[in-house]
């Protein structure tokens, strides 16, 4: 037998339980009062209970989107949003082997960049970065 | 002439869930007999968890709210943390349970003793088993010379319902639910913080 199975006995348990959860959806709210006063509780003080709880649900709730919010923020602070050191020997030279595969990229290239003199060492440290960004996404996708 | 559009009548997009205000609204807008009945569906539910009072409302609450658990559109709020409360009801008593199965190191038996096989040593699981016999034989013992109540916890424990049930017993459902009443109310002072095996 497993452990996780339920019992007969549970499930006989389950069974009266769910009645007993439906006799309370269809009692009145007079048989509801009479039965907390039977067990010695005041049905005014119980609705004035839930009331509280409802606002207590609601801060909870409040802090934890707050907490969420904070720890997503610290996480792309960390991440994409912080700017990483990358080897730019190393992705220039993957860039160059891309610019020599490609006989277009590179009037593509010189056609894009201003003036016609070609791209601008402000460009290439950009498209640098970006390509550095671009490995990195890459890199994250494979391991998910 | 340009006509003029009011950005304020366009209807929204309607989803299929309720979002997070639609919930806090719809919890603050219960009725009086709401909040009574959702406080004593807490308590049937309670029992065997090992929660608090009020933290299996808070829980389900706040699942509702924040979307854990997305209410339907078409369903009442009051419905939908009356279900949420059973479905952690349920997680919390299986997780106590495979806690007590699982927990008690079964001890291996030493080689040199004997077997004895008159009387096996009663696992955690038999006497899980055995105290859950107990609540339902004790909530029958409840209704000693009351057949008809009796009659109708058996129906129920045995999955019977609506017209199977009434048929069960032989009443019609006035009588079924003034019987379930009774049951309901007599358990209560048996059992007030549930019945916990």
């Amino acid at each position: 037998m497993t452990t996780s199975k339920k019992t007969a006995a549970r499930e006989e348990l389950d069974r009266i339980e769910e009645a007993f959860v439906q006799a309370i959806l269809d009692s009145s709210e007079a048989d509801l009062r009479e039965d907390m006063k039977a067990t010695g509780s005041d049905p005014n003080v119980c609705i004035e209970e839930i009331n509280a709880l409802i606002g207590r649900v609601e801060a909870t709730c409040s802090k934890q989107r707050f907490d969420q919010a904070k720890s997503e923020l610290a996480a792309w602070r960390s991440g994409e949003g912080k700017v990483v050191k990358f080897d730019r020997d190393a992705v220039r030279a993957r860039f160059e082997g891309i610019r020599a595969r490609d006989p277009e990229l590179a009037s593509k290239m010189m056609m894009a960049a201003r003036k016609g003199e070609g791209i601008s060492d402000r460009d290439m440290e950009g498209l640098l970065e970006d390509l550095a960004k671009l490995e990195r996404l890459e890199r994250k996708d494979g391991k998910e | 002439m340009s006509e003029s559009v009011d950005i304020g009548t366009v209807p929204a997009v309607a989803t299929e869930h309720l979002d997070s205000e639609e919930v806090v609204a719809a919890l603050h807008a219960l009725s009086a007999s709401d909040k009574l009945k959702l406080k004593a569906i807490e308590t049937a539910y309670l029992s065997g968890t090992g929660m608090s009072p009020k933290e299996l409302l808070h829980d389900a609450m706040c699942r509702a709210i924040l979307g854990n658990r997305k209410c339907p559109r078409d369903v009442p709020v009051m419905a939908f943390v009356v279900q949420t409360m059973r479905s952690i009801a349920s997680h919390e008593r299986e997780k106590r349970h495979r806690e007590i199965t699982d927990g008690s190191p079964h001890e291996k038996p030493d080689k040199a003793m004997p077997v004895v096989f008159a009387s096996a040593p009663p696992t955690p699981e038999s006497i899980l088993l055995d105290r859950e016999s107990d609540i339902v034989g004790g909530i029958l013992s409840c209704f000693d010379g009351d057949e008809e109540a009796q009659m109708v916890i058996l129906g129920v424990s045995g999955g019977r319902r609506g017209k199977e049930l009434r048929e069960f017993v032989g009443v019609d459902q006035a009588a079924l639910d003034y019987a379930l009443k009774r049951i309901r109310r007599v358990t209560i002072k048996r059992y007030p913080n549930g019945w916990t095996p």
